[in-house]
């Protein structure tokens, strides 16, 4: 319980220098806006089936846009070293994990969202009509793109040219969240059957145990 | 000195890969006492003080706590127990020095906590400056913003890393008065600082570091000197 009243603090305080700082945020969105309008104009989407390609089209860009936002959050507190004042204030330092994690699901939720309206008003996408199995899917991939991400970003916060190694570390990591994703994506927008989906037993397996495996393992990545 | 004194060090040490930072320091800290730790760049100072944080594991050795071995378990619990102030500023420039005080208040989960804050704000001659945001504060302001975020939880140990670095002779001397009321709320302090000067009038207890090995641990003597004592403790070093 205690753990849990702390990770929410933290939540509100992520949520509260987010939108003050607004720098990855706006980023994040404007990466995700540019994009989309890229594709509108340079691709030819007469007559396409888009909910193979698209579904792909669209998570390479939450991938990208996804970590602008998340790399930053714990390379935000080095700054002023206060990552070492959360540690000092925490009893479980898990609390510090849960925190920056439901902060960032919370983005990539937001995200998502914004991209699945932009993919449906200026790609045409078929998402309209499967807005609740896409929110099903987008939840599930969020939640272990959020574990993995947030765990990174604690992993390399304090090394020199952190910004970089993030992606180089991070992708090859997201490889099979994102098959998963994009299968289920296509599957949910072509109004496809998503349970009994093996990519649907990979996708929640990748979630709890990495979930699972990064709460249990921040306190080692947290200290020196 | 108690039976068991209250933080105790045993024979810690740390490398890096091949790098050996410490190497076997023993020493002990009681409450109602300040420890200067100095030593030479290199010394293994500041390793040191971020194993007694407990932000860093040692290679070897152990800490006590009022006689008891801080394992694996319990070292959250233990650092919720210290304050730790660096020359870094553990404050978030994007919330106001009010909200920074909030959000650690309300993680130590300490109660009556806006008293409290009000209290700290005052003491600390900061409630004129309760909604600037921390960045936009002036650096002996931030220092005393960080002063008073570590006294929110009322800690047993204090540990400062170069905490006069970048202040002002107005701030240098603001601290130095409030190190030394120290003594009266009976914390065991330990500080490592480059400026002699402005420590030595505080210190109580004296530990010398050189080449991450302890030189000398024991009663601090006369202020006039212990610079001499550095001198050969350390071959001439400056500190």
């Amino acid at each position: 319980m205690r753990l849990l009243r702390s990770a929410l603090i933290v939540f509100g305080k992520e949520i509260r220098e987010e939108a003050r700082r607004k720098e990855s945020f706006l980023a994040s969105f404007f990466f995700s806006f540019i994009s989309i309008v890229l594709f509108h104009f340079s691709l030819d989407l007469t007559g396409a089936d888009l909910s193979r390609e698209g579904s792909g089209l669209l998570w390479l860009i939450i991938l990208f846009a996804g970590s602008l936002f998340t790399g930053n959050s714990f390379r935000k507190e080095e700054e002023n070293g206060t990552f070492q004042a959360l540690l000092l204030a925490v009893s479980d330092s898990g609390a510090i994990f849960l925190g920056k994690y439901l902060a960032n699901l919370a983005f990539m939720t937001s995200l998502g969202f914004f991209l699945l309206f932009l993919s449906g008003a200026l790609l045409n996408m078929p998402v309209w009509n499967a807005l609740l199995p896409l929110a099903f899917v987008f939840t599930l991939v969020n939640a272990g793109y959020s574990s993995l991400a947030t765990m990174i970003s604690a992993l390399l916060s304090k090394e020199k040219g952190s910004a970089l190694l993030y992606p180089l570390v991070l992708y090859p990591l997201l490889v099979p969240l994102f098959m998963a994703a994009a299968a289920l994506t296509g599957t949910a927008m072509a109004s496809g059957p998503l349970l009994g989906s093996p990519w649907l037993r990979l996708l929640v397996l990748f979630d709890i145990l990495f979930f699972v495996a990064c709460m249990l393992l921040f306190e080692y990545a947290a200290e020196e | 000195m108690g039976a068991v004194p209250f933080l105790e060090v045993r024979e810690v040490s740390r490398s890096y890969g091949r790098a050996s930072a410490l190497e076997k320091v023993s020493f002990f800290a009681e409450k109602g006492r300040n420890t200067l730790v100095l030593g030479p760049n290199g010394a293994g100072k500041s390793t040191l003080l971020r194993i007694l944080a407990l932000l860093t594991r040692p290679s070897s050795g152990i800490i006590l706590w009022e006689g008891e071995p801080v394992c694996a378990k319990k070292r959250g619990e233990f650092r919720t127990r210290l304050g730790y102030l660096s020359h870094q500023l553990f404050l978030y420039n994007h919330l106001s020095a009010e909200e920074n005080l909030e959000f650690f208040a309300a993680l130590y989960d300490i109660p009556a906590r806006e008293q409290k804050i009000v209290g700290l704000m005052e003491q600390f001659g900061l409630a004129s400056h309760r909604s600037k945001l921390a960045g936009e504060l002036s650096r002996g302001m931030q220092q005393r913003l960080s002063l008073a975020r570590l006294f929110l939880s009322d800690p047993e140990l204090l540990i400062l890393d170069e905490p006069f670095t970048g202040l002002d002779e107005e701030s240098s001397e603001a601290l130095r008065s409030f190190l030394l009321s120290l003594r009266r709320f009976n914390k065991a302090v330990l500080l490592v600082t480059h400026e002699v000067r402005e420590a030595r009038e505080i210190a109580d207890d004296l530990l010398i570091l050189d080449r991450g090995r302890t030189r000398y641990f024991g009663e601090a003597p006369p202020s006039g000197k212990i610079m001499d004592l550095y001198h050969e403790k350390t071959e001439g070093s400056p500190p």
